[in-house]
């Protein structure tokens, strides 16, 4: 029995260490990186910055921007309470940022504060981590393993095998974005028999909450601020709640540049100034999911956009 | 808790501690209020069943033990077969169903609807009913005497480790040290290392290849044949560190309360043969359908005609028992075949080449028969296992098209390359357990149990329920 508790103490000791190490292994070597948010405090100052969701990362490459200041921060299933504080958190760090532009999806608003994509545990500090935990726990759906898996389990994967799996992820990004492709999406049979996942109509009240306070942290650092919406296949805003939700999130937005696919436009009632964009949400060859853009979808959109922003 | 292994070590360990806290004379009363605590938070609507067959089996048992000749006969009878229906009917209502309006549809009675019937599911009937069931044969047998303390056999039934997954162990094996639960140090130590090597390949290996098998078999028809090779070999490995890890896990309480159970996983894809893979895998059920079902039919002391129906009928009882539906089915008629075809030269030989090639090509075939016992439907499993040999291609796009269904995620990579990790290492742990090249050190056995608490502790995933517990 004795064996067995040294063995155990030993276990949890060296468990423990890597624990402790973890966060300034990968912050101090994601610094030099492609994507995440350190590389973007080691640069110290960006004029575009995209921050969103997978649809933002699926949806832009940077290619066809000439500035190198250009930078994009992408979670899945990214939320604004998320995109508060990550933007929060770059100007604490003392990034200096121009212009900010948010991904501006309608179920993101509308779900309790959550997790989706363990990497935001990456490149940030404990106290950002306790933070997004604490208003998960508090007003999401967290509990103790959700504590458990962001600070002992996530990522942990990427660094058991750094050497081989960082340098094949880090080359996948372009100042964030994703690279250029050629890949066409689904069939638009597959993308037809795909479901929207329910969703009910009424925003969030922690998101709407957030949703004010991007505006605010806007205003008060200087920072020009932008809701752009990445096309979804006709599908997806054919939905009864989508449109309902987005004619809200404008309505909230009253006052900010809001960019909408010409789409989802015609189908809401905004009582604001929206930019419109015109895009072939028909085109199953565009999207690779009902939300997501292909990478033929992706360069259509990206050189659209960037056009539209004059930063191409 | 009975799908979560956490929660399930968490209720057996702080059973253990209060029945090491009781007085000897309590202990098994003790035990049997655990078991009463565990059915009821898991399925108290079902548990009534539980009291039912185990109030029959006492019964039934000591009315075989009273009787003589036909009389005994019948009441072996009316012991084991109201249970065994039951197992059956739960299982197969809703297929007999389907059957039976498919065959009035097709004698013309007309278009039959629906009677909304579906199989139910009662937690670890399969498992108890096979239990009781040894019970009654083996009183019926003369093998041991029915026991008269209705407590013992109610503890034996229904006992909570067991319940979920099996092993489906002997009364006369836990009878052995039923008076002698508590604490005993050799036994203790042993258990809680079968409870860690039962968590990490539950935890590290079989939960997190679930995501990347489930995401594959359900669209198989668009991942590449490289994946669908993955897939299945992933599946067999997940199969097996789900069920042998929940086996040790119990395996591992029963060894700290103090009580003896048997074996129910011996490195089976170690095995030269498919027969051979039998006496390894599941070897408490394969041990049941041997004694009750197989020599009852006569065994191998017969004519090869009859030894071969013999083999073949004891695997379509397997099969049925697994679930319901034609892939079963299959799946046990097909692994029925290649016991009747294992050669026997093959357990003999000391040859290494033919000794690796043999274990090879028994594992290759375990991999393509669990694709059956997977898939939605035989002629899903033909069409998968169709592609795997005539979608293959070797290209990048390929390679990263079966790598991505990991997590989805650009991470799925360093998720892959984790994961392959500790299959290789398990695997090389249990290739020498079973051939012994490299004999085992104090210091190594030492450094392997830290590795394993330390994955669980880093890269263990929880909340998954066990794969078995469907059975």
């Amino acid at each position: 029995m004795r064996r067995l508790i040294i063995e155990v103490i030993i276990a949890i000791l060296l468990a423990s260490a890597v624990v402790a190490t973890k966060p300034i292994l990968f912050k101090s070597r994601m610094a030099t990186g492609n994507f995440g948010i350190e590389a973007l405090v080691d640069r110290g100052k960006v004029s575009h910055l995209f921050i969103g969701s997978s649809m933002f990362r699926n949806g832009m490459q940077a290619d066809d921007v000439k500035t190198d200041d250009m930078y994009l921060i992408a979670y899945d299933g990214n939320q604004p309470y998320l995109i508060y504080k990550v933007v929060s958190y770059l100007l604490k760090k003392g990034v200096k940022i121009d212009n900010l532009y948010c991904d501006m999806y309608a179920y993101a608003a509308v779900s309790k504060p959550s997790i989706f994509d363990e990497r935001i545990f990456l490149d940030t500090d404990l106290p950002f981590q306790m933070d997004v935990l604490d208003e998960v726990k508090t007003y999401g759906k967290g509990n103790f393993g959700t504590y458990y898996d962001a600070l002992v389990t996530s990522n942990i994967e990427v660094l058991a095998t750094w050497p081989i799996s960082y340098p094949l992820i880090n080359a996948r990004y372009d100042r964030g974005a994703s690279l250029p492709s050629n890949e066409k999406g689904q069939a638009a049979e597959a993308l037809l028999a795909s479901k929207v996942d329910a969703a009910p109509s009424e925003l969030d009240e922690r998101q709407l909450h957030y949703i004010n306070e991007i505006v605010k942290l806007s205003q008060e650092n200087g920072i020009n601020l932008y809701f752009i919406e990445t096309p979804k296949y006709r599908k997806v805003t054919e939905e009864t709640s989508y449109p309902v939700i987005m004619d809200k999130y404008a309505t909230l937005l009253k006052g900010t540049n809001i960019i909408m696919d010409e789409n989802t436009y015609g189908k809401i009632h905004p009582q604001t100034e929206i930019v419109k964009y015109p895009f072939d949400d028909d085109s199953a060859e565009n999207f690779s999911d009902l939300l997501h853009l292909s990478g033929v979808g992706r360069g259509l959109f990206s050189k659209r956009l960037h056009k539209l922003l004059g930063i191409s | 808790m009975e799908s979560n292994i956490l929660l399930f070590c968490l209720f057996a360990l702080a059973v253990t501690l209060v029945i090491y806290a009781l007085p000897k004379r309590f202990r098994l009363w003790g035990l049997l209020l655990a078991n009463c605590t565990f059915y009821l938070m898991c399925s108290w609507k079902m548990s009534v069943v539980l009291l039912a067959v185990i109030l029959l089996t006492y019964k039934g048992s000591l009315w075989i033990a009273y009787s003589e000749g036909k009389q005994r006969r019948r009441a072996l009878a009316l012991t084991i077969v109201p249970s065994l229906l039951l197992l059956f009917l739960t299982k197969y209502i809703g297929l007999i169903d389907e059957f039976a309006r498919s065959l009035l549809n097709m004698i013309g009675v007309g278009e039959v609807s629906s009677n909304g019937i579906k199989a139910v599911s009662i937690l670890g009937l399969s498992y108890y009913v096979f239990k009781a069931t040894s019970y009654a044969i083996d009183v019926y047998r003369r093998k041991y005497e029915a026991d008269s303390n209705f407590v013992n056999v109610f503890v034996y039934i229904s006992f909570f480790a067991h319940i979920l997954c099996g092993p489906i162990s002997r009364y006369d094996v836990y009878k052995e040290n039923l008076h002698e639960i508590g604490y005993r140090e050799t036994s203790a130590v042993a258990g809680i290392r079968k409870i860690i090597l039962g968590i990490f390949m539950k935890a590290v290996i079989a939960d997190r290849l679930s995501l990347y098998v489930s995401n594959i078999y359900a669209d198989y028809s668009s991942a590449p044949g490289l994946a669908l090779w993955m897939a299945a070999i992933f599946y067999a490995i997940q199969l097996y560190c789900d069920f042998a890890g929940y086996s040790y896990v119990a395996i591992g309480f029963t060894d700290m309360l103090g009580l003896r159970c048997e074996v129910n996983f011996n490195r089976p894809y170690y095995s030269r043969t498919i027969k051979e893979f039998w006496s390894r895998w599941h070897i408490t059920l394969s041990a049941w359908l041997r004694d009750y079902v197989y020599i009852s039919l006569g065994g191998n002391r017969c004519s090869r005609l009859r030894y071969f129906m013999n083999v073949m009928l004891t695997f379509l009882v397997s099969g049925i028992w697994h679930g319901a539906g034609m892939t079963f089915i299959v799946w046990g008629l097909l692994h029925g075949l290649f016991v009747y075809l294992s050669p026997k030269a093959l357990s003999k030989t000391n040859n290494k080449l033919l000794v690796c090639g043999s274990v090879l090509v028994t594992f290759l075939i375990s991999v393509f028969l669990w694709i059956f016992f997977r898939s939605e439907s035989v002629h899903d499993a033909s069409i998968f296992i169709w592609r795997m040999f005539t979608d293959v291609h070797f290209d990048i796009s390929s390679l990263q098209m079966s790598i991505l269904p990991f997590d989805n995620r650009n991470t799925c990579i360093a998720k892959f390359m984790v994961i392959l990790g500790f299959i290789l290492l398990l695997g090389l742990k249990e290739w020498n357990d079973v051939f012994g090249t490299m004999k085992g050190r104090a210091w190594m056995r030492s450094a392997w149990y830290i590795f394993m608490m330390f994955s669980i502790l880093l890269f263990g995933k929880f909340g998954a329920g066990f794969i078995y517990g469907n059975f």
